[in-house]
């Protein structure tokens, strides 16, 4: 019985390799299933959810004030972002004016929270590459912030400070003067980083013409922040839409020329050095005064005011148990979070609960174009890639 | 019979050595990254290598049940035991090498060579896609830069005319050290022990990030241990090597300096040594699998064959080749 | 952000069944039949330019004759504006993927269909995302209940990772305050 050298040949599938959820470069929980020709990927296949927590779902179930503490917990490294975002849309559905003093205080906090999560990105990034010391020298000056998420809110990581209609509490006495001595000296801590990084041969090597994403498929894939910014699109929402008081200060939008992975962490590093000067300035123009909107329906009124007034702690009461009862709209609230645009979408009926609130994560944008962006690279540089996406499995999941 | 107490003591202070190098490298990775190091167990930490060989003693060895299990216990055996063969040869003073041989060098090339086998052997016993991925990539990076290696040593013995390291080190002491005329050979040889004991930034076949642990991710407790041993003191081997060539040995560097013993000398430099290649790990990122083996093949052994046909023109053409 | 003045004149051709706008925000409802028309229009028109699609979201409304509405979410970089497109779908009606106008539409897509059951046809790819392998039942629909059907723990008496119905000890009490 002969043998036909055509039955020799097999069926050749590629080779498939589970980056699993248990893996110390995976960010967070990620499968990722790999197909591989060699060494090389032909197709990248991300399974998420497995760390799905039904924030969507519980959010309709609470009411606005019990909502906000689940958008802490989205995207666990930059907290007060998303805060930030939620009060905007709740802002903008029950129509409160905040006084310039929270606003303020919102800026300051939202560029503190730039810098946190620049600072791990940058750091988790280089972890993974290999170089393991900035990675410890990133954490020393987050240990340092969060100390000042402490300081105003009496938790380090999950403050839920930023609520509709303001800030919760005022600025403890000397806080601004501490921050502006962080300020002056994290500026020598960040060319330390860079100084480990920037000029490093080895570390140019393995992130110059990775993940290079031309113009058009960063915004075809809806990219935002830095991963749009890095292929050369100067769109910043704190520029180009701005909310708060951003448009009357003044800092500039780092953009880089190549797409690759070597100009988004120049931009991220960049972009530090300008959220510092962000919060010199707001330092320096803070006025004083209130710091909770005036509407005693949104923000519970102080307890000067409840022991003199009646209908204050009618308010009270009623903010306690029932909360606020916004009318039937629905809006999208976007900002400008460290990682890209975030954005809610919440739509209201009339309770005093949100009818849905959709959340718009720019790390689900990202992780999707995962597979686009590791065509043709090496299993070593999916690691690179996906610390480059910046993605925290908080708030892709949800 | 003194032959045997002389095995033992060598292999003592080898395993004690590489024992507080472990520590040593957790101390000074800490201080660069502005944290302590292990500091509770002992004063100092330093009953911290103790502690890690006690628990790795008691810890549970699990042996996958798909895998060949007496190739699985050979592995790390033969890693461990190649490892400790090339201390033989080594010159700790001017009459204190275990045994001198007239091919030394050669010697201890061949050993570092044999080590290869372990890997190989670990990483197809351990029957896990990860852990074979893992040993072949960590085998070809050796066999690379040994060759690199193979071409540097080449070069030295052309200057003094033997294998016999104590020769080298006796030819250092009349002429001057090989660091001063080879500096750019010293360094191309440093970063290829680098590359060749598998240490960051030529660590991706062990790398956390991409295949855990590579070839060794099947393997727990003791057998680990002996991995980690084997591994550790081939770096020290090869500092040793270094210095055996290039720093003069057990000589001191200036004749005054002689009141302190030539093999304390020794262990000053094998320290300088240790201090290089932690600091190498604290500072900087890995290399790419094929940037690797793209800088061994296209770079250094380049640079090294023609370091080699340089030395040996310029020594024929001043006469001063030996014999 | 200021309103395109020529936003209402051009939108005026597109076959919108409602316009409205909340707050400054232009929302238009369209047939889900004249969905991908109405996108390669605003894509591809140079005076509309909605070259980035943000977010796809789903809304169950319980009571409606339509009760599902699929969002579209919309953002023109060159001219700095923001659109939102609604479609109202009932329970059984299928929608077509807009994955070969956006292609950044298909985990949008995927989210709809786990989490509400939506079915969007012509999604290149259209398979659970965020719920577990083996799911059953679409967890974003009201009524689909808090607490779920079915909960997964690892049980000590069999040693094993067990899916057993959600019994819960105390009702869920929910306070309905508004009076």
């Amino acid at each position: 019985m002969l043998l036909k050298k055509k039955d020799l040949f097999k069926q050749l599938k590629n080779f498939t390799l589970n980056f699993g959820p248990q893996h110390p470069a995976a960010h967070g929980v990620l499968r990722l299933v790999l197909e591989l020709n060699g060494e090389v990927v032909e197709r990248a296949d991300p399974h998420i959810g497995l760390l799905h927590r039904g924030t969507e779902k519980l959010i309709e179930y609470k009411t606005y004030t019990q909502a906000l503490p689940y958008f802490d917990r989205l995207d666990y490294v930059s907290m007060m972002a998303q805060e930030h975002t939620y009060s905007l849309a709740v802002e903008k559905i029950a129509k409160i004016q905040i006084p310039e003093r929270a606003k303020f205080i919102r800026v300051i906090f939202c560029e503190i929270t730039r810098v946190l999560n620049h600072l791990l990105a940058v750091g988790c990034h280089a972890l993974d590459v290999g170089a393991m010391t900035p990675f410890l020298w990133s954490f020393e000056e987050r240990e340092k912030l969060m100390e000042f998420y402490e300081r105003v809110s009496g938790a380090r990581l999950h403050a839920s400070y930023i609520r509709p209609g303001g800030v919760s509490s005022d600025l403890p006495i000397g806080m601004l003067d501490d921050i502006f001595l962080f300020c002056n000296s994290f500026i020598d801590r960040l060319a330390e980083v860079e100084e480990m990084l920037t000029t490093n041969r080895i570390w140019k090597e393995r992130l110059i013409d990775i993940g290079i994403v031309s113009a058009e498929s960063a915004v075809a894939w809806g990219f935002s922040g830095v991963l749009l910014r890095g292929s050369g699109i100067p769109w910043d929402l704190r520029k180009s839409q701005p909310y708060e008081i951003y448009k009357d200060l003044s800092f500039s939008v780092p953009v880089g020329s190549n797409g690759d992975c070597y100009d988004r962490y120049i931009l991220r590093v960049e972009e530090m050095r300008q959220s510092l000067n962000l919060i010199l300035e707001c330092i320096k123009k803070i006025p004083s005064g209130a710091i909770k909107s005036s509407d005693s329906k949104v923000m519970m009124p102080s307890r000067t005011e409840l022991k003199k007034s009646m209908e204050a702690v009618i308010h009270h009461f009623k903010f306690c148990t029932e909360g606020y009862i916004l009318p039937s709209a629905e809006t999208y609230a976007y900002t400008e979070a460290p990682k890209g645009e975030f954005g809610v979408y919440l739509v209201t009926k009339g309770t005093e609960k949100p009818y849905r609130c959709k959340i718009r994560a720019p790390g689900f944008a990202h992780l999707q174009a995962l597979n686009y962006m590791v065509q043709g690279h090496m299993i070593a540089d999916v690691v690179t890639i996906i610390g480059t996406q910046d993605i925290v499995f908080g708030e892709v999941d949800r | 019979m003194f032959v045997l107490l002389k095995i033992l003591y060598i292999i003592i202070f080898v395993l004690i050595s590489v024992a507080f190098f472990t520590h040593a490298e957790r101390k000074i990775l800490a201080a660069v990254q502005r944290r302590k190091g292990p500091n509770l167990i002992g004063v100092f930490g330093l009953l911290q290598p103790l502690a890690d060989g006690f628990k790795l003693l008691v810890k549970e060895a699990i042996t996958p049940s798909n895998s060949s299990k007496t190739t699985f216990v050979i592995a790390p055996l033969l890693t461990f035991i190649v490892s400790l063969l090339s201390w033989v040869v080594i010159p700790f003073d001017k009459y204190s090498t275990l045994s001198e041989l007239n091919l030394g060098l050669l010697y201890v090339l061949a050993a570092s060579s044999l080590g290869v086998y372990g890997i190989i052997v670990a990483g197809w016993s351990s029957n896990s896609k990860y852990a074979f991925l893992g040993a072949m990539r960590s085998a070809a990076q050796m066999i690379s830069y040994e060759i690199s290696i193979g071409f540097v040593v080449c070069t030295i013995v052309l200057c003094t005319g033997s294998f016999n390291l104590s020769v080298i080190v006796a030819y250092q002491q009349e002429v001057v050290w090989f660091i001063v005329p080879f500096v750019f050979v010293f360094m191309l040889f440093f970063i290829c022990i680098v590359a060749e004991t598998n240490r960051h930034p030529f660590d991706l076949p062990e790398a956390e990030a991409e295949l855990v642990a590579g070839y060794t991710v099947e393997y727990s407790a003791m057998k680990f241990a002996l991995f980690s041993l084997g591994e550790y003191s081939n770096i020290l081997l090869m500092s040793a090597l270094t210095i055996v060539l290039f720093f003069g040995g057990w000589l001191p560097p200036f004749d005054f300096l002689g009141f302190i013993p030539n093999s304390v000398w020794f262990g000053l430099k094998i320290c300088f040594f240790v201090i290089i290649f932690v600091l190498l790990r604290a500072g900087l990122p890995r290399f790419r699998y094929d940037q690797l083996m793209t800088l061994g093949w296209t770079i250094f052994l380049p640079m090294s064959i023609f370091y080699f046909v340089f030395i040996t023109f310029g020594l024929y053409s001043f006469n001063g080749l030996p014999l | 952000m200021q309103i395109y003045s020529k936003f209402f004149e051009l939108s005026s051709y597109l076959p919108v069944l409602v316009k409205f706008s909340y707050f400054k925000e232009q929302i238009l409802v369209i047939n889900k039949s004249s969905l991908l028309f109405v996108l390669q229009n605003i894509k591809l028109h140079s005076l509309f330019q909605f070259n980035s699609l943000v977010c796809i979201s789903g809304v169950d409304l319980l009571g409606l004759n339509y009760r599902f509405s699929v969002v579209y979410e919309f953002l023109s970089l060159p001219f700095n504006f923001r659109i939102r497109l609604k479609v109202f779908l009932n329970e059984f009606s299928v929608i077509s993927s807009i994955a070969d106008v956006f292609i950044n539409s298909v985990w949008w897509e995927r989210e709809i269909w786990d989490l509400f059951g939506i079915f969007f046809e012509n999604n290149p790819d259209l398979r659970r995302i965020l719920t577990d392998y083996g799911f059953e039942g679409f967890p974003l629909r009201k009524d689909f209940p808090l607490s779920g059907f079915y909960g997964v723990y690892y049980s000590s008496i069999h040693k094993l990772v067990i899916e057993e119905p959600v019994s819960l000890p105390q009702e869920y009490r929910s306070f309905l305050l508004s009076n």
